[in-house]
């Protein structure tokens, strides 16, 4: 009988010393949150809570594990090991169980603090509350309901023992009074840990894979070997081995004089629109369009001359 | 049996609540000091609660690498990701690396379609089921840098093995300037799986 009521309250004390341990840091200001994945496993499991206590930046160091807001999921805390400290002077970070670093260092300004207090088991129930396992939430709060039934027990009056000077048992609450404060007070205990460290932290799992794509954009052939001969007026003509061109355009001074030139053209008639001045030379250049606005102009250019309004035709110099 | 008296009561309290606290109070530091004295990550063995993996058909190999491409030029390449991890996951795609030069990129358009069928290399008997991406490669690799701005993809449910082929297919504009000529674009494309 004596050996069951101590073992149950060893358990209860148990139970509350560790709650103690996990909630009582929040007083100096430190964190605890409790884990919900096991991305640092053997280190630290699921329902572990972790205290993490705020530290100056200089004392994130690589090796530890680091509280911070997580850049990958809005509203949640990473806990994860820094394994570097890379140029920018970001924290690169990694679970002890993934195979890689997490892809998004951390920014040092969002750690909330190194972890220096371990306390386990105590945020099962939590993780279970969370992930829906009804099962094993009723089975442990069962169990705690026995240990604390039998802990609560009273031990009966022993006829022989003196009353205790000073104390007259009447002015003592009844007994089912007594039990139920400190039931109350326990009950109260443990809604303290439990909204005290009830705060998760995830430490993420991550995997990735990649494949790479690059693009390098050409650069158009433009005609070259540009050639005048005069039969009846100035005929252009050119040599192109590029792309497939949409079509070519002559040039005079870089003005379109012709259009539209059909791809298959090698050479074309330069039109006499009388602009030309007897005495002055003309630069022609051939263009080859390839996209709707990419294209390449002859580097090489012939000249030409004309004049007297288009009376003399566009002739080759 | 013996009568559980006041006293034996007393005595129960006397031995076990200090040792429960004692208990308590060497559980955690042993705890805390398995937990952050060890500074180095090792690539843990137990996975017992659950993993999160991620594997493709064409794993650190090319989806395309075209030259020599001109206005109107086309390319596609199709990319399955397995899913094999245990836990519940998002996976969510991203661009890395993305480099390039002339300002190619804002005129690549670039169109990235979730579905099942095909392959890598191959993306015959592909049959799309939604679009991830659909806009200009300078987007996505501006938009999308990192697992929390990633694009979602699909989400597995862990346990069984669960795979998705991507088509990922670029165009170089009709319209590109002259100045993006002999221009330059590149990426890596990141299938990255977090559990949540």
């Amino acid at each position: 009988m004596i050996a069951g009521v101590a073992a149950a309250r060893a358990a209860v004390t148990l139970v509350l010393a560790l709650g103690f341990w996990a909630a009582a840091p929040t007083v100096l200001g430190w964190m605890p949150t409790t884990v919900m994945t096991a991305s640092m496993s053997p280190a630290i499991e699921v329902g572990d809570v972790v205290v993490s206590r705020p530290v100056p930046r200089d004392a994130v160091t690589v090796g530890r594990v680091v509280l911070a807001t997580d850049p990958d999921w809005p509203g949640r805390l990473r806990l994860h090991r820094v394994t570097e400290v890379d140029a920018a002077g970001d924290l690169v970070t990694k679970g002890d169980a993934n195979p890689s670093a997490d892809s998004s260092p951390l920014h040092p300004d969002s750690v909330h603090g190194v972890g220096v207090l371990r306390v386990p088991w105590v945020g099962l129930p939590i993780v279970w509350l969370r992930t829906g396992e009804v099962v094993p939430l009723a089975l442990c709060l069962a169990a705690f309901g026995v240990c604390l039934a039998i802990a609560l027990r009273r031990g009966e009056d022993d006829s022989d023992a003196p009353t205790p000077p000073g104390q007259d048992a009447s002015s003592d609450p009844p007994p089912t009074i007594r039990r139920t404060r400190r039931a109350l007070g326990l009950t109260a205990a443990v809604a303290a840990v439990v909204s005290v460290g009830g705060t998760p932290a995830w430490a993420s799992f991550s995997d990735a894979s990649a494949a790479s794509g690059s693009i390098a954009a050409g650069r158009v052939d433009a005609p070259f070997s540009l050639a005048c001969s005069s039969s009846g007026g100035a005929v252009i003509s050119w040599v192109y081995d590029g792309w497939e061109p949409r079509s070519f355009d002559l040039l005079v001074d870089g003005r379109v004089v012709e259009s539209d030139i059909a791809a298959r053209a090698r050479s074309v008639r330069v039109p006499n629109d009388g602009s030309y001045s007897l005495f002055r030379d003309y630069r022609v250049t051939v263009r080859a369009n390839v996209g709707a606005t990419w294209s390449g102009e002859s580097s090489e250019s012939v000249s030409i001359g004309g004049g007297l309004l288009g009376i003399i035709r566009p002739f080759c110099r | 049996m013996p009568k559980f008296t006041r006293r034996s009561s007393r005595i129960a309290t006397a031995v076990a609540v200090p040792a429960a606290v004692i208990a308590a109070g060497i559980l955690v530091s042993t705890s805390s000091y398995a937990a952050f004295s060890d500074t180095t990550s090792n690539e843990g063995n137990a996975w017992r609660a659950g993993t999160v993996q991620l594997a493709d058909d064409g794993a650190a190999r090319v989806l395309f690498n075209a030259t020599n491409a001109k206005p109107g030029d086309i390319g596609q390449n199709c990319i399955t990701v397995t899913s094999t991890g245990s836990l519940a996951s998002q996976v969510r795609l991203y661009a890395s690396n993305a480099g390039g030069s002339g300002g190619l990129a804002d005129h690549l358009a670039l169109k990235v379609e979730q579905g099942v069928g095909g392959g890598y290399g191959s993306c015959n008997g592909f049959s799309a089921q939604t679009t991830v991406f659909d806009g200009l490669l300078a987007g996505f690799t501006g938009a999308h840098t990192s697992f929390g701005t990633g694009a979602s993809t699909w989400s597995p449910a862990g346990g069984d093995s669960e795979a998705r082929t991507f088509r990922i297919s670029w165009k170089l504009a009709d319209d590109a300037p002259n100045s993006v000529q002999g221009a330059t674009a590149s990426t890596s494309f990141v299938w990255e799986a977090q559990n949540n």
